[in-house]
């Protein structure tokens, strides 16, 4: 019963990070450049943490503030705010990278 | 030292909100958040209008305190949002302060890791903190520890004797989670952010409307006319209706009770959904160069009388629903059909602005939605349940006692009070006496965070 539980927990977490996921993606592939994280953060990411946010409470209010409930989709949350800080810390790595190397004094290097 | 702050905020928070219900630790929550706000943002404390907002937060904070009406709640919430926005940037329109109060709400700690500079419009990394290191230094020897404490457990009874000594059952893990969320929450309000697309549109945007550059008089003149034909038939249909409506409020002295509810609750949706439709075709035809257009004066005599008019309806329906209010007694419905009509005639009368002064169209949603912020607050601050009381039991016709018992308990002390003075019969007086107990139990049982104005009443009797 308790492998039951455990196995049905870990299956919805997974249904609910490939739905953030995607979710976040969808925003990214929306852009004229998919690949321009910082610009979507910028610009949608403030609606959707507040879209997401009402959900979450809503599906909390809804249930009766069970705690399963408030556990799940506190979990949810923060799972879509580690989500967009990798995106933006591999996007803001990258942006350095690309600067390094359009360096003039790097591209001079033997 | 913000540090600090903000985790003796966390700390209350969970002391005042932790199982507890609403009542002198709103009020109280209200006074942390704005001491919290004033030492981390002082300069802008500076500003009249940030004091205003800041009064107007205690204010509902103490109407909760007073009558812990939902009312009061929705508006201490509504008035923390707005302080939060105006303190992320005190220029622009209220619905961005409220947008910028829940995004600071909700995300202003994970905003403030990335700072957006507004010059360059790029996205910067500020924090260097590593929360993956540092929750691997923290769990990682903990789990080693825990494993060892219980292999030397084993190995060693008197370590075993002391280790089944020490004993943690005071430490609420709730609580510490609760206070959790205090932290987090102190930690997004603390230093305002702003949605930066949305509050710079609004920063950009002013009042005034501007001609277009495809000014084109042949269309205009069309849509003139257009306008002229269909205002001044609405003008005449709206006449004809307030000849028909006044002459069937003075001979409606002896109507019946369903067919004069029947007939109020249909006439009114309706005429509260014409007057919003008012509202959207003016701002239709007035909606750009046709302001600009000098031929329009015909136009705009006939769009004001209009608007004189649908004000003259709103009396009507005001006349209705306070006749209705005086024979079948006060209800929220019907106290919420004179809110909408107060916030019409604000409407109407902005629209008529926008008009003779060549507004747009953000000029009225600025003044109408700082208009329903100024009538939430004034609404919040009055007990309406004990003013519903009062007023059926001692003016109106007549009214529904059930409807006064299901109230909330805003209304037990006075309802006890009128019992007395009133002749009750025995069904009547058995509910209201178990309300009575009711109430008082449960105020009895209120812990010091839960403290209501009722309770000091209770204590001076």
């Amino acid at each position: 019963m308790v492998a039951l539980a455990i196995f049905g927990f870990l299956f919805a977490c997974l249904i609910y990070f490939v739905v953030i996921r995607i979710s976040i993606s969808a925003i990214y592939w929306s852009l004229s450049d998919p690949k321009d994280k910082a610009w979507a953060f910028r610009i949608y990411f403030p609606y959707y943490i507040i879209i997401l946010f009402g959900i979450c409470i809503a599906f909390i209010i809804k249930s009766d503030l069970d705690p399963f409930a408030i556990l799940y989709f506190s979990m949810l949350y923060t799972t879509a705010l580690i989500v967009w800080n990798r995106d933006l810390k591999k996007d803001l790595k990258r942006k350095h990278t690309i600067k390094k190397y359009n360096n003039p004094d790097i591209k001079n290097l033997p | 030292m913000k540090k600090i702050i903000i985790f003796i905020g966390a700390f209350l928070f969970s002391t005042l909100f932790y199982g507890k219900t609403i009542g002198l630790n709103l009020l109280l929550f209200s006074l942390l958040t704005i001491v919290v706000l004033l030492i981390n943002n002082k300069d802008d404390f500076k500003n009249r209008k940030t004091i205003i907002y800041s009064g107007l937060y205690v204010i509902t904070g103490i109407a909760v305190f007073f009558h812990d009406s939902s009312l009061a709640i929705i508006a201490n919430c509504v008035s923390f949002f707005t302080l939060i926005g105006l303190l992320s940037e005190n220029k622009s329109s209220i619905y961005i302060n409220w947008l910028n109060g829940l995004y600071t709400t909700i995300a202003g700690l994970f905003h403030r890791n990335f700072s957006i500079n507004k010059q360059q419009k790029v996205v910067k990394e500020k924090s260097t903190t590593d929360y993956f290191h540092l929750i691997k230094i923290i769990v990682i020897p903990l789990v080693i520890f825990i494993i060892f404490i219980g292999l030397y457990k084993n190995g060693n009874p008197v370590f075993n004797d002391l280790i089944s000594k020490i004993d943690f059952s005071f430490i609420n893990i709730q609580w510490v989670l609760f206070a959790g969320l205090g932290y987090y929450l102190f930690s997004n309000i603390h230093k305002p952010i702003e949605v930066e697309p949305a509050t710079e549109l609004d920063l950009q945007t002013g009042n005034i409307l501007n001609k277009s550059e495809t000014f084109s008089i042949p269309k205009l003149k069309q849509e003139n006319q257009l306008g002229i034909i269909l205002i001044a038939m609405l003008n005449l249909l709206i006449v004809l209706f307030l000849i028909t409506d006044v002459s069937f409020l003075t001979s409606t002295v002896d109507l019946r009770a369903s067919i004069f509810s029947a007939q109020v609750h249909n006439g009114i949706n309706a005429l509260i959904a014409s007057i919003v439709i008012a509202i959207i075709i003016l701002l239709y035809v007035f909606r750009g160069d046709l302001n600009f257009y000098k031929a329009n004066s015909t136009l705009k005599k006939l769009a004001i009388t209009w608007i004189i008019l649908n004000l003259l309806l709103v009396l009507s329906i005001a006349a209705k629903n306070s006749q209705y209010i005086y024979y079948f007694g006060l209800t929220y419905k019907r106290i919420g059909v004179h809110i909408y009509l107060i916030l019409s005639i604000v409407g109407l009368i902005t629209t008529l602005l926008k008009i003779s002064n060549i507004k747009n169209i953000w000029y009225l949603l600025r003044v109408n939605t700082q208009t329903a912020f100024a009538i939430l607050i004034i609404s919040s601050t009055i007990n309406w349940d004990n003013h519903i009381t009062n007023y059926n039991l001692n003016y109106a016709q007549s009214m529904d006692f059930k409807y006064l018992i299901e109230l909330s308990n805003n209304n037990t002390i006075l309802l006890k009070e009128q019992m007395k003075s009133k002749p009750l019969d025995d069904d009547t007086t058995r509910l209201v006496i178990k309300k009575y107990r009711k109430y008082i139990t449960e105020l009895r049982a209120n812990d010091w965070q839960e403290l209501q104005y009722d309770n000091f009443k209770l204590g001076s009797k």
